[in-house]
């Protein structure tokens, strides 16, 4: 999962390099005011941050053998991520309608690359998470059997701090 | 039960690493400009350094060279990390020997 996460780490390196490099390249960067509705995004940041949570509280009660919290934990995480995904793609919908598309420009083509494969792989952590949640339904994790739920949360916690990271590049210049 | 202090294989971690931080410490004597300006390719295409392309491309190859050590050292930080927490809870639940019945005093034995 270490060396997942790393080479997820230097794909987002080039890709934040090259919106880095466009960003103080350009003369005149639009700002996030102008497009992106940042207030929606600061409350889509809190739900990611409150499943983070979430995650953590169902990764500690496999390590107490406490199955109804787990499910219950990781159920509610998987909630939150697809409340994410659909604000987020709320918001899409929204700026494709007032003219922003990965093709108008330099900023558009950035922006979705960027953002739009941070979703794609909250996507992906959902639904390992739903088989996640599957399995832990039909007791497979405990105390002794816990690696799965950990490496899970792992990632969770992965793409959520990445999110931070994204969040404070791209929507607050 | 070896200490780790004298296992061979921390000792060369340890020495590569204060190899490596010393490097990396003589490394940034050097002014950052120059060290951009080595890049063939950006001479090539941005002779002048005052462009706002070059400013950005500076950036960003300047966050594209520290990504894979940032991780790297992440990553082996966290695994000496876990192995030391680990030797650590392995000497905490190591038996301990009951000395005293060790000797046994033999009949006639002041």
């Amino acid at each position: 999962m270490l060396m997942l996460i790393g080479a997820e780490t230097m794909l987002f390196a080039g890709l934040i390099g090259v919106y880095i490099a466009f960003r103080f390249g350009s003369v005149a960067w639009p700002s996030a005011h102008l497009y992106l509705p940042v207030g929606v995004t600061w409350v889509n940041t809190g739900v990611l941050l409150l499943s983070c949570y979430t995650m953590h509280r169902a990764v500690n009660a496999v390590r107490r053998d406490d199955r109804q919290n787990l499910v219950g934990g990781l159920s509610l995480t998987g909630l939150l991520g697809a409340i994410f995904l659909g604000i987020q793609g709320y918001e899409w919908t929204q700026l494709i309608r007032d003219g922003l598309t990965i093709s108008t420009g330099i900023y558009g083509a950035t922006f979705y690359t960027l953002i739009g494969c941070h979703a794609a792989h909250v996507f992906a952590a959902v639904v390992w998470l739903l088989i996640v949640v599957w399995q832990a339904g039909r007791g497979k994790y405990s105390q002794r059997n816990s690696v799965g739920v950990e490496i899970c949360g792992m990632y969770w916690y992965y793409v959520g701090a990445l999110w931070v990271v994204l969040f404070a590049l791209v929507y607050l210049n | 039960m070896r200490h780790a202090r004298h296992n061979p294989a921390v000792i060369f971690s340890c020495h590569l690493a204060t190899l490596f931080v010393v490097l990396s410490i003589v490394a940034l004597q050097c002014p950052l400009e120059a060290l951009a300006q080595g890049c063939a390719m950006c001479q090539t295409v941005m002779p002048r350094g005052d462009e706002p392309m070059a400013r950005g491309m500076f950036w960003s190859v300047s966050l594209l060279m520290t990504a894979p050590f940032v991780v790297g050292a992440s990553i082996g930080g966290w695994v000496f990390y876990q192995y030391r927490n680990a030797r650590r809870a392995q000497r905490a639940a190591a038996t301990v020997l009951p000395l005293h019945l060790a000797y046994v005093q033999k009949e006639g034995q002041p």
